[in-house]
């Protein structure tokens, strides 16, 4: 598959209180067309801020370096016309928190429309035959009836695949879903990851989601980039990072998740210590102090980001990491 | 047993950052100010160089060396009169909007704490007193029990005071059931003392920063009363009145300029101070915002 | 494909249509609503106007009919008003002499109060809506550049004029305009609606500037705009202090909200993010002010109209005041409450028709 958005080196430094702090130092990743890559990670870990810097949406002050190519251009290097150019029309974007992410003033159906009629200068019938495509497509019920209506009379799973629909209203090529499922109930996730699985399949969207959620990663992505302390720490095709991760702290990640076969008495297990802020400073590679594996070059040498000689992509010395428990238990 | 407290304490409201809004460069200017006409209020016996009521020789005095901002139509010198006049304005602003703070208070959290009908009927009286704008309610209030400093004080309490009950009201019904005091609760504080450690300083916020900038709004209430001649009453130096006076020899514009720049002055002083107070006492706004993850 | 991929994807639910109230519906039963809660106020107003007449000590018969009445006129006053009989009855009388528009005959000018009001209204209407105008515009624009560059330059002089405007005494500001625009300038009129010279043009609404232009006198127009200018603008100077403040602070507010970038996500034009998104979620938050902002703007009349010598309801109410004419201060006070909640009323519409979420409460 061809990659459709190749982002090289992204590194974000935000205004904070005591001066300029870097949030996402160094991150690489691919998505490839019609694929859904899955970007993993705790909070803190600097997936949103990657995506937010795509679009350029980062807060006022923030200062971004490296490439992010697609369709021929560097995204990171937009602005002004070009930038409005690529923003809903080439590439939609759904926010994490449904419940705030659509204007409660405006109604779906101008929701809808307005950038769709903005980018493409359709006349208003027949955006509004397109906007009802979209909605029978996140199969909202009644879509007539939701034109009328407001955000606060739906429920945030139907808001987000209001959202949803919003984002990819204008046939975008790809689609950053930041936490899509994350303030739902279990119940509606499984139906927004449905939704996104169809869509793929159909109409051959590329999809970078963003998401903590082990599971929803297992259910639905095709590759998967974890992240850790502003950089990617490894990526690779789902099954190889589910079945042997070789950084540790997937393994550890993987480790945490409790198997629901395991015997009752199978104790937790943790990551000791907590992902540094970013204001923190480490010598050498980002989660040592936290790894089981730490050798002493992991304290004073960063880990370059590499490909092994059998294509998977990790920033970590330690190889092969030793097969750890969850392994064992699948 | 302290892990509750300390849970206790890292859920309860933390207390207003009173010292952090006079460190802000407006704040520290309105302090300032304020301290200032206070200190004023205080020493203008000893400070002013004559008496505000003796009248001279000299009527419509320009300003000059021995009267610094000129003399009257009768003949009083003007700055002896202005620094007099803080000792009207600053103690009778303060003593209404203190007074209208503790009636409103007082009867805003009844309301939000009782509800039912004693809620609907003070909220019914202070839409009655919204009804009017403060200068025709008072104006009517002074006309009936006619025009003195004493009069208007208690028509501008009576103006006041429902804004005070609104705010409060408004506090205390979205503070009673808050999920922090319910959560101090479970963890087995009494009700009394939930009503005081988490109800009370989230209460006092907002009353507080309205109080400071309400001080302004008394003052030019004041004023502007004592300029109709239904506050202050001749020869009481006030500032109000003393512009009024003014108006009607204007040429002599030294008569209404200088106390009205001594309203403008402080007013500003405590809207300055307002400011700061609200922007310090309001966890949402901070100018720097964290990034989010 | 995992089992989480394959499966129904939306629950089933009853069509939108069905389950809630259409819009339409909602707004004019949220309506509705208001305009009882108006009626109650109105009455309540003269239950107030009508109590504080009866605390004023004196004989009103006497007040009214000046020096030497006879018995029978006396007797005719007291019928009318219904003096002997129980104060309920009282206050019913004088609700419908209310209704019939009689207000009672004013002591100071001995015409009906009705047509005192008639007569002084329209001076004031075109004052305050002239300065409301101006606020408006002023405080709102002001308020969302301020906000646009925070914290730059712009903002804090806007800032620092803002709090200037809601500082200032509106009567030291009226009297230093007027004393330097005028005295030492020369350059606007000193007061009065119309220089002595000019007659005044035939009566349609009683405002000088549209009757002029309505009956085609360009000159008296212009003399009566360049009147109405000064006293216009420090009648605005609170209410636009205001303004600026409110709008400064609910655009920063919206500004901040997810919804706003994610509609820049959508890739549309910032122009459009500001003045339909970003300024139409922020109204809610200003349009809360603007009975504050009419409130101050007929505060100020009085203020202003006594110091530019305009013969407005202000200064009529201000001479009633002070000379316990009954009959006239009860009808300014009824006509102004009536005016301002009828103000806030319209405020709660556009409150329900701006912000969808309101119709549900």
């Amino acid at each position: 598959m061809t990659p459709i958005l190749e982002v090289e080196g992204l590194r974000v430094q935000l205004q904070g209180r005591r001066g300029r702090v870097t949030v996402v130092d160094g991150a690489d990743f691919t998505l490839r067309e019609g694929e859904i890559l899955g970007v993993a990670g705790e909070s803190g870990s600097g997936k949103t801020l990657s995506m937010l810097s795509l679009l350029g949406l980062l807060p006022a002050g923030a200062v971004v370096e490296g490439r992010a190519m697609f369709g021929g251009q560097d995204l990171l290097a937009l602005q002004g016309r070009a930038l409005r150019d690529v923003r809903g029309a080439q590439i939609g974007m759904v926010f994490q928190d449904p419940m705030t992410s659509l204007h409660p003033m405006v109604t779906i159906g101008r929701a809808l429309t307005e950038h769709l009629r903005f980018h493409t200068k359709m006349k208003k019938a027949e955006a509004r035959r397109r906007a009802i495509e979209l909605l029978e497509e996140v199969r909202m019920p009644d879509p007539e009836g939701c034109l009328r209506a407001y955000p606060h009379q739906f429920s945030g799973g139907m808001r987000q695949r209001l959202a949803i629909a919003v984002a990819l209203v204008c046939k975008p090529k790809i689609l950053i879903a930041d936490e899509p499922t994350t303030a739902l109930d279990v119940t509606v996730q499984a139906g927004i990851v449905r939704l996104l699985d169809r869509l793929r399949r159909e109409t051959g969207l590329s999809v970078l989601m963003i998401t903590h959620d082990l599971g929803v990663l297992s259910a639905i992505a095709d590759r998967i980039s974890v992240m850790y302390a502003g950089r990617v720490i490894e990526t690779g095709v789902k099954r190889d990072i589910l079945r042997a991760p070789r950084h540790p702290y997937t393994a550890g990640l993987l480790d945490a998740l409790p198997h629901p076969e395991a015997p009752a008495d199978t104790p937790l297990l943790t990551i000791a210590g907590a992902p540094p802020s970013a204001n923190d400073v480490i010598s050498g590679c980002k989660f040592h102090p936290r790894c089981r594996f730490a050798q002493d070059s992991c304290r004073t040498e960063v880990p370059s980001f590499v490909t092994a000689a059998d294509g998977r992509e990790f920033a970590c010395p330690v190889d092969p990491l030793p097969a750890t428990r969850a392994e064992v238990v699948r | 047993m302290s892990t509750t407290l300390a849970v206790e304490r890292s859920l309860r409201f933390r207390r207003p950052r009173v010292t952090k809004a006079l460190r802000r460069p407006l704040g520290v200017v309105g302090a300032t100010i304020v301290a200032g006409w206070l200190l004023i209020a205080v020493v203008a016996p000893l400070i002013a160089p004559s008496d505000p009521l003796a009248t001279g020789t000299v009527l419509f005095g320009a300003p000059s060396s021995s009267h610094l901002f000129g003399t009257d139509e009768l003949g009083r010198d003007v700055l002896s009169r202005v620094l007099y006049g803080a000792r009207v304005t600053l103690p009778l602003s303060m003593l209404l909007v203190a007074l209208s703070l503790v009636i409103g208070s007082l009867l805003g959290a009844v309301a939000g704490y009782a509800g039912g009908w004693l809620d609907s009927v003070i909220m019914r009286v202070t839409d009655l007193v919204f009804a009017f704008p403060a200068i025709v309610l008072a104006m009517v209030v002074t006309a009936v029990l006619g025009p003195s400093l004493r009069n208007a004080v208690i028509a501008l309490v009576i103006v006041q005071w429902p804004a005070y009950a609104r705010v409060v009201r408004g506090q205390v019904l979205s503070t009673r059931d808050s999920d922090y005091v319910n959560a101090s609760r479970l963890l087995g504080a009494s009700s009394r003392r939930a009503l005081f450690t988490d109800v009370m300083p989230n209460v006092f916020g907002p009353v507080v920063v309205y109080a400071a900038v309400d001080l302004g709004n008394a003052v030019l209430l004041l004023s502007g009363l004592s300029f109709l001649g239904l506050g202050a009453q001749p020869p009481t130096a006030e500032w109000g009145s003393m512009v009024s006076t003014g108006t009607q020899y204007f040429q002599n514009w030294w008569m209404s300029t200088f106390p009205g720049l001594a309203i403008f002055s402080i007013v500003l002083a405590f809207n300055f101070l307002g400011d700061s107070l609200r922007d310090a006492l309001d966890p949402r706004r901070i100018t720097t915002r964290e990034p989010k993850p | 494909m995992s089992e989480l991929t394959a499966g129904p994807e939306a629950p089933a639910v009853l069509p939108v249509g069905r389950q809630r109230k259409l819009p339409s519906r909602g707004l004019a039963r949220f309506l509705g609503r208001r305009l009882v809660a108006l009626v109650f106020l109105s009455l309540g107003i003269t239950l107030v106007a009508f109590v504080l007449t009866q605390l004023v000590p004196g004989n009103p018969a006497l007040a009214q009919l000046g020096q030497n009445p006879t018995p029978a006129q006396i007797a005719t006053f007291n019928e009318h008003y219904g003096l002997d009989k129980p104060v309920p009855e009282q206050y019913a009388l004088y609700l419908w002499h209310l209704v019939h528009g009689d207000l009672g005959q004013s002591q100071q000018t001995h015409n009906s109060v009705t047509h005192d009001l008639g007569q002084f209204i329209p001076a004031t209407a075109e004052l305050a809506l002239l300065a409301i105008f101006i606020a408006g515009v002023f405080g709102l624009g002001f308020g969302l550049i301020a906000a646009l560059r925070r914290d730059k330059s712009t903002d804090y002089v806007l800032r620092i004029f803002s709090l200037g405007g809601v500082s200032v005494p509106t009567f030291w500001l009226a009297l230093i305009s007027l004393y330097l625009v005028f005295f030492k300038l020369g350059i606007a009129p000193g007061g009065d609606r119309l220089d002595p010279a000019v007659a005044a043009p035939p009566h349609v609404t009683g405002m000088y500037t549209l009757d002029a232009l309505l009956a085609g006198q360009l000159s008296t127009f212009w003399n009566a705009l360049e009147h109405l200018f000064l006293p216009a603008i420090v009648l605005a100077a609170y209410s636009m202090g205001l303004l600026m403040r409110y709008t400064r602070s609910a655009v920063l507010d919206v500004l901040d909200q997810d919804y706003i970038r994610a509609t820049r996500a959508k890739g549309l034009p910032e122009h459009t993010i500001i003045l339909r998104h970003v300024l139409r979620a922020a109204m809610p938050a200003i349009i809360t002010v603007i009975g504050l902002a009419f409130a101050s703007v007929m505060t100020g009349a009085v203020l202003v109209e006594s110091i530019f010598s305009w013969p407005g309801i202000g200064q009529y109410g201000y001479r009633a005041a002070t000379q316990l004419d009954l009959p006239a201060i009860m009808g300014v006070s009824i006509f102004v409450a009536i005016v301002y909640i009828t103000v806030n009323f319209i405020v709660d519409v556009l409150y329900g028709i701006i912000d969808p979420r309101i119709r549900v409460t």
